[in-house]
């Protein structure tokens, strides 16, 4: 105790030793080549500290900065503890130099174990050349999805007008079959048996039904291409809608609650067509059970809106979420439901060419479709 | 022995086309016309009634011809049951026909219409 007490009272005292010049044998060369290393050393380890530490402070996001700073500090002491050598040539403050010692140990000591405990975390930086093998092969990656993304473009646009040219050029015979069977059966009017009234019957119904489809499919391929897009009411454009389908709602004896609706910047047509086609399903798929409830409904989010269009109708089992939504896909037989299995894929046509998304949900009685709408799409 | 058969067939024209070729041939078995899948696969597993010869339409509401065959394949096998499948389809796609013809029990991809001499060919 009496020794600690010695040691930081006179910290500096020099009284007990003498100066290093006077300790031992020393030549002026041997004396000045160890006194001008250690101020040298003193002086480069001042230095490479401060550029580090310029470094860390000017270049942003280095990884793991913490254990720069303990680099800094321990350089720093080293720096000191040489310093402290050389001065003590001519003042031997051997108590100070061995508490600058202390220190420069403890800290090293503490430089080492974070240098331990970030190794894994070194190990796992990337160095440049990796960075660069990185970038080489998201670049062929990139240039590889660009590539398919213009094959694709392209079929996909070979399929539409494909599309198109067919169910054009498909019409033409079909309306001359149409009007001939029409004549046949207006010229054979009372001559007909019961069997072949059926055959005119179905023969009547089958080209009506591929008019339609021809109809539907010609209309589905040019969806996208309509070009004009407008500031659209969406009140107003349901209204219009529910005034088209007047004699089905009527029928139907729906109950329809309208929100109030955004507006969106978009086709007009194609607003029509999306809630034609919603609405017509909510009346078609109506419950037996109980008066048809048909609610739009409308929330706003940061990106988007959340359009809703809700029926308590027969509902949809989950199972069929991917398959209604493809082209000519049906979920009954058209004696029971009429149909074509456009509908629902013009939707989803619609939505997504406007960069939104639907899907549909069930509820407890009935089905809610589900839009997803974003918003700025000028 | 005249054959059993079983009609899967959603469309009600082409439906009464088989009734009436089946007339025409004057065929006197029993035979059933089923307008999907799911009411067919059930009359199966009920027993109600055990066909020589299925003739399956691929394109149909809710579940395919191909559906119809894999729900079947566990738990009533077509072929150890002795019944025969002809795909009678408007497809025009020719994996289809590779498709089906991987099935043990598909004996034959047919064209629609049918007629009374594919009819009367496949029933003998």
């Amino acid at each position: 105790m009496t020794d600690i007490l010695e040691f930081f009272g006179g910290i500096f005292d020099t009284s007990g030793w003498p100066p290093r010049w006077y300790c031992g044998v020393w030549t002026d060369f041997h004396g000045w080549l160890y006194i001008i290393s250690d101020f040298g050393i003193f002086l480069a380890y001042a230095l490479i500290p401060t550029f580090i530490f310029k470094f860390i402070r000017e270049k942003e996001g280095i990884p793991v900065s913490n254990v720069f700073l303990w680099f800094v500090a321990f350089i720093v002491l080293c720096g000191f503890t040489h310093l402290i050598d050389a001065i003590m040539f001519w003042y031997p403050i051997y108590r100070f130099s061995a508490l600058i010692r202390f220190f420069t140990m403890v800290v090293s000591m503490v430089t080492v174990y974070k240098i331990v405990q970030i190794y894994p975390q070194l190990m796992a930086l990337k160095t440049s050349n990796e960075f660069q093998a990185e970038i080489e092969q998201r670049k062929d990656a990139e240039y590889k999805m660009r590539e398919y993304a213009g094959q694709l473009e392209s079929s996909v646009a070979d399929l539409e007008q494909f599309a198109y040219v067919a169910s054009h050029d498909l019409q033409e015979p079909l309306n001359t079959i149409k009007s001939y069977i029409s004549m046949l059966d207006e010229n054979l009017k009372g001559k007909l048996g019961d069997e072949e009234k059926e055959f005119m019957k179905y023969t009547l119904e089958s080209s009506n039904r591929m008019q339609v489809l021809l109809q539907e499919l010609l209309s589905y391929s040019r969806l996208g291409k309509n070009e004009d897009k407008e500031w659209v009411d969406l009140n107003k454009a349901v209204e219009e809608v529910l005034n088209d389908l007047k004699s089905k709602v009527k029928e139907s004896g729906a109950d329809i609650y309208l929100d109030t609706l955004p507006e969106l910047y978009t086709s007009k047509i194609e607003i029509h067509l999306l809630f034609q086609n919603l609405l017509t399903n909510a009346l078609k798929f109506k419950s037996s059970q109980r008066p048809l409830k048909v609610s739009i409904r409308s929330h706003e989010r940061e990106e988007d809106y959340l359009i809703s269009v809700e029926d308590n109708g027969i509902g949809i089992d989950p199972k069929y979420q991917g398959k209604i939504f493809q082209i000519f896909q049906r979920l009954h037989n058209r004696s029971d439901y009429p149909g074509t299995g456009v509908g629902l894929s013009t939707c989803k046509k619609i939505v997504e060419g406007n960069g939104g998304k639907i899907w549909f949900e069930n509820k407890d009685q009935g089905v809610r479709f589900i839009i997803v709408w974003p918003k700025n799409r000028l | 022995m005249e054959k059993t058969l079983l009609f899967v067939e959603d469309d009600e024209a082409t439906s009464y086309i088989y009734q009436y070729v089946l007339r025409k041939i004057e065929f006197k078995g029993d035979y059933k016309i089923i307008n999907n899948g799911e009411d067919a696969i059930s009359a199966l597993l009920n027993s109600e009634f055990a066909p020589d010869i299925i003739f399956l339409d691929i394109n149909m509401p809710r579940i395919n011809g191909f559906e119809f065959l894999d729900a079947l394949k566990e738990k009533y096998p077509l072929k150890e049951k002795n019944s025969l499948v002809f795909m009678l389809t408007n497809s025009l796609n020719p994996d289809d026909e590779k498709r089906a013809m991987e099935y043990p029990e598909v004996k034959g991809f047919l064209s629609k219409p049918l007629t009374k001499e594919t009819l009367l060919e496949i029933i003998n």
